[in-house]
């Protein structure tokens, strides 16, 4: 699977085309390729997400639900809900926190200890939290099902 | 549509049921046994037992014609039960499976019957005059994971099986001596036993729940564990076929389903209720349940008081209990089966579930 281009979504994000970013990021998930560029992607989907405000969230989604194959899509973004939503239950699915290095802020003692969150992750928990409330009351129930049940994970 | 016959039989998960031909008999898989109820008036009462399996049950089918009902456990082992005067006589079947049966369905024909198993393999059973015995032959390749389901073509030789390899395939179980030759279909000319007509995966590779051949044949659904079901519509031997239609829903997925004629298809499971798909070659829809909501001795009969409310979220911590499921069925539906119908149209249909 080729590298999804990440610089043509930031491009669609600049431009004010979230919907775009947005589709561009879910178009293209890595499946196949290695944990790098699977951590790079899952930054930018969480970019794109952030610069979506909650009130465009639900209108947006019903649009990519209801376009041709959009289901898909939507499937897609519950994939990286997984990841918010189950990391703590679900074995497999991945978990964001666990390849951020923490930023020394100068007043630690003792360092942090790895695998704590910081401040960053927590903030693309949560907006990757309520995004998947948004998605599972467009995409129901069947769309967790297909997430559990599929394979390719992001 | 009418509202449905409720017949609560036992406090136990139902595997299987089947009806006999004049729907006065009723089997239901319970356990390590299998129970015939009889219709006396509205209700069905328990008149025998079939035992002989020594564990649980997976599945049961009558025959329609003959009456003969063949049983399968996980005890690995299939039992045909020849009706008597004196009851139920069961004879064993040589499946040479290490594994547990898991499904069993007779052949049109009734000639034959395919068991599948744990064991990678799907038993096609027939019974050999000379040494008066039920033998089996195996569906072997390619499957490479539990069969959980079986159909058969109504051509009797071509079955469909779902696995835990998230594939539907159809294969041809074409038997010298039993069998007469196959009309050449959509699916292939030449037949020989363990042709794979069609193998078939769907999106996200969920299990296979249910196969089922359209009333012509012509045609296959399939529905899986991604809440999806999937109907193919082969176009010929060894050519791509001319559409797979997907359906994602947004519900949980269905364990079973028969087709209403070659446009509709009802479906249940884990929602329990049944659905309603619609559709053809184009392209196929969900199209609403078969549940008339709200209906009565269901609704809220409390008042919806100030008093009530604020009890309920002190000793719920919520405004409304939806604890209740609304549906007839208060847990999963195993199966769906054809209850009255005739041409493929069904205007009846049974299911069953867990207590």
């Amino acid at each position: 699977m080729c590298e999804p281009s990440t610089d043509e979504v930031r491009q669609l994000l600049r431009g004010g085309d979230a919907e775009g970013a947005l589709r561009g990021c879910l178009e293209n998930p890595v499946y196949n390729g290695s944990e790098v560029a699977k951590d790079a992607h899952l930054q930018t989907v969480i970019e794109v997400l952030q610069s979506i405000k909650a009130s465009e969230m639900t209108p947006m989604l019903q649009r990519i639900y209801d376009s041709e194959g959009g289901s898909e899509l939507v499937d897609v973004l519950m994939k990286y809900k997984g990841m918010a939503g189950g990391s703590a239950s679900s074995g497999g699915l991945r978990t964001p926190t666990r390849n951020l290095t923490p930023q020394a802020t100068g007043f630690s003692q003792i360092g942090s200890r790895p695998g704590a969150p910081n401040e960053s992750t927590g903030a693309g928990m949560s907006v990757l939290l309520s995004w998947h409330e948004k998605v599972v009351d467009v995409a129901g129930l069947g769309s967790i099902q297909r997430c559990m049940t599929d394979w390719r994970k992001v | 549509m009418a509202s449905p016959e409720v017949h609560h039989l036992f406090h136990r998960p139902i595997a299987d049921h089947s009806f006999s031909a004049d729907r006065q008999t009723l089997a239901v898989a319970k356990d390590t046994t299998v129970e015939l109820y009889g219709k006396v008036g509205n209700a069905f009462k328990l008149k025998d037992e079939l035992k002989g399996h020594d564990k649980t049950v997976t599945s049961v089918d009558i025959a329609p014609e003959s009456g003969r009902i063949v049983t399968c456990s996980q005890d690995r082992n299939a039992l045909v039960w020849e009706p008597s005067p004196t009851g139920y006589k069961p004879t064993l079947v040589l499946l040479r499976i290490a594994r547990a049966a898991t499904f069993v369905r007779w052949s049109p024909s009734e000639t034959k019957f395919a068991v599948g198993s744990g064991d990678r393999v799907i038993a096609i059973c027939y019974f050999e005059e000379e040494n008066d015995w039920w033998v089996s032959k195996h569906l072997k390749k390619p499957i490479r994971s539990t069969i959980t389901t079986v159909n058969w073509h109504p051509n009797s030789v071509l079955l469909a099986a779902g696995s835990t390899d998230a594939h539907a395939r159809v294969f041809s179980s074409f038997i010298k001596g039993i069998d007469a030759r196959p009309e050449p279909s959509v699916w292939g000319e030449r037949l020989p036993f363990n042709t794979v007509c069609g193998e078939y995966l769907n999106n996200s590779a969920g299990w296979v729940h249910s196969v089922a051949f359209s009333p012509s044949g012509n045609a296959l659904a399939f529905a899986a564990h991604d809440s999806s079901i999937t109907i193919v519509y082969p176009s010929g031997p060894e050519q791509p076929p001319q559409a797979v239609v997907s359906v994602s829903t947004q519900l949980l997925p269905f364990m079973s389903m028969i087709w209403n004629g070659e446009d509709e298809i009802i479906a249940a499971g884990y929602d329990c209720e049944a659905f309603r798909f619609q559709g053809g070659l184009s392209g196929w829809q969900l199209t609403g349940t078969l549940e008339a909501k709200g209906r009565p001795g269901l609704g809220d009969a409390r008042e919806e008081s100030a008093l009530n409310m604020f009890k309920q979220m002190d000793l719920k911590g919520k405004v409304k209990d939806d604890t209740q499921l609304k549906t007839v069925h208060q847990n999963t539906i195993t199966t769906l089966r054809v209850y009255e119908g005739r041409n493929g149209s069904v205007s009846k249909f049974s299911s069953e579930s867990h207590p």
